[in-house]
């Protein structure tokens, strides 16, 4: 366990030393915050309606699908597996006593708890600047709060899954930038990070509902805006992790044939 | 002068040929590409429609008007992928040291590191961009030689909203002098064109709408050539649009050779 602690404090330790990413990654997404509020606004201001959600509603959901995204969404676990696998440098990992696996886990988990500690700070200090934390804090009570991060922390298990297998196809493509773009086009469309899934046309909200992109983003947020309750629970709990664990075994699979194909340069 | 394009334009082909046959190298690769990039412009129309299955009209604009927008902004948005990959090659150039191999050679290093990477596969962007245009055009009412007149200043107006697009990214990109691991430069560069696609009368804040016409002019980059399409020529519009792409071009110009006096090679 050791070793891959230390494999997350790095990850925790690069994401500090490249703290500029961050910051831009942050500002890029608050601009585009600010042009979709003032989508949505303009579009209520003459009197529009979206769906069975309000103005605040659709914000609100907004607002928490870029915090969302910006802790989950980024994933580029499989452009670093192409290039560890494709250039020969992944030998090195190969060759130790590690799980390649959980190698990679414990570097995404680091990536996350840093990403995790500093957007949760802004949205408590805007919350705060808002005067809106007490009411928002009243909001949710500790079972939804608990219910919220267990399936915030699969959506992120799942979409780390996809692109270690995406990572993967390394083993048999030199290139796997063309499978990488369009599955995190997918993931970004199915999961709501877009537009909540149950706006979408049916056969498009029945295809997003079907596959497990909706943890990442549509189902957590839903969560927190009450949209879906407590009755719901048990039921999304056993389907995340049933998704889990499916894609785990793809993943397992994948690295078997994988390891039967590899030749490493070097 | 002519000479001297001709032989700019001479490079640049080579260049574009020599990419595309690299990205044919891995054809599997290479239509996957494709289609993730079809996939975006999917996703720019399907975000639309499902605003438009709710409302008729987005701040005056109907939704003929709208896709005439975002046609603009994939066909503005697909020429600076295509003919200069967003200037891709810069974060990477300085992270690797290959800008050495550009900055020694007796050509213009910004037009080198504009070109060298040229994205063949979103020639698609432009092509799906054309299509939506044309899709949208009957729906707006206009006459034929209202079209063509109208056209005419349109495309142009395309020109100097290509020219912004790219004055804009060439300064973004250019702080990759300063942050080395530009992964996310990338990203910011994205979403502030990704702006462009929606009406900027969306601003109903005065501050707002001056800042986007102005210190970022995005309403540059697809409504006000959406607006020479439906409305017909406009000298104040056109003449503010060569000025900014003047302003931006000659700009951004200069910060890119401020930022190259910053480079430090890291292949030796």
């Amino acid at each position: 366990m050791k070793k891959y602690f230390i494999i997350f404090k790095n990850s925790v330790q690069t994401s500090l030393a490249y703290r500029f990413n961050t910051f831009t990654i942050f500002f890029s997404e608050s601009v585009f915050l600010v042009i979709l509020l003032y989508l949505w606004t303009s579009i209520y201001r003459q009197g529009g309606h979206i769906g069975s959600y309000s103005l605040t509603g659709l914000v609100t959901y907004f607002i928490l699908s870029r915090f969302v995204s910006l802790i989950a969404l980024y994933d580029d676990t499989a452009k670093k597996m192409n290039e560890e696998i494709a250039e020969g440098g992944a030998i090195n990992y190969f060759l130790k006593p590690l799980n390649y696996l959980h190698k990679e886990f414990a570097y995404k988990l680091g990536t996350v708890a840093y990403r995790f500690v500093v957007f949760t700070s802004i949205l408590i200090l805007a919350l705060l600047a808002s005067g809106r934390l007490s009411a928002a804090a009243a909001y949710n009570s500790l079972p939804m709060i608990l219910f919220f991060l267990i399936i915030f922390f699969i959506g992120i298990c799942i979409n780390f899954l996809i692109s270690y297998s995406v990572g993967l196809m390394s083993f048999h493509f030199d290139r796997i930038q063309g499978l990488n773009f369009s599955i995190i086009t997918c993931i970004s469309i199915l999961s709501g990070n877009m537009v909540p899934l149950d706006l979408f046309p049916k056969y498009l909200s029945w295809l997003g509902n079907l596959l497990p992109f909706k943890f990442i983003v549509f189902i957590p947020i839903s969560i927190a805006t009450h949209r879906i309750g407590a009755t719901e629970a048990p039921i999304l709990l056993l389907s995340g992790l049933a998704w889990l664990a499916a894609l785990y075994a793809l993943a397992r699979i994948l690295l078997f044939f994988g390891f039967k194909k590899y030749e490493a340069y070097g | 002068m002519v000479k001297s394009l001709g032989k700019y334009f001479r490079i640049w082909r080579i260049n574009a040929k020599a990419t595309l046959m690299q990205r044919m190298a891995f054809r599997f690769n290479f239509l996957l590409i494709i289609s993730g990039v079809l996939l975006q412009m999917v996703m720019s129309l399907l975000f639309l429609n499902i605003i438009f299955s709710f409302v008729n009209n987005i701040a005056g604009w109907t939704y003929n008007q709208a896709l005439l927008i975002v046609a603009s902004y994939m066909m503005v948005e697909g020429l600076n992928w295509a003919l200069f990959a967003e200037l891709a090659g810069i974060g990477q150039a300085i992270k690797l040291g290959t800008l050495d191999n550009l900055i020694t050679r007796p050509m213009s290093t910004q037009f080198l590191i504009s070109v060298w990477r040229a994205d063949p596969e979103d020639w698609g962007r432009v092509i799906t961009a054309v299509l939506i245009f044309i899709y949208a055009v009957p729906g707006l009412g206009l006459g034929f030689s209202q079209m063509a007149v109208n056209g005419f200043f349109y495309f142009f107006m395309i020109f100097f909203a290509l020219a912004i697009t790219y004055s804009i990214t060439l300064i973004f990109k250019s702080l990759a002098f300063w942050f080395t691991d530009t992964n996310s430069l990338w990203m910011l560069v994205n979403q502030t064109i990704r702006v462009s696609q929606y009406p900027t009368d969306i601003f109903f804040h005065r501050a707002v709408r001056i800042i986007f016409s102005t210190v970022l002019p995005l309403a540059f980059m697809a409504t006000i050539p959406a607006k020479i399409f439906l409305y017909g020529f406009n000298f104040w519009l056109i003449a503010s649009s060569i000025l900014l792409a003047a302003i931006f071009f000659f700009g951004s110009r200069k910060f890119w050779q401020y930022a190259l006096r910053h480079y430090s090679s890291a292949s030796s």
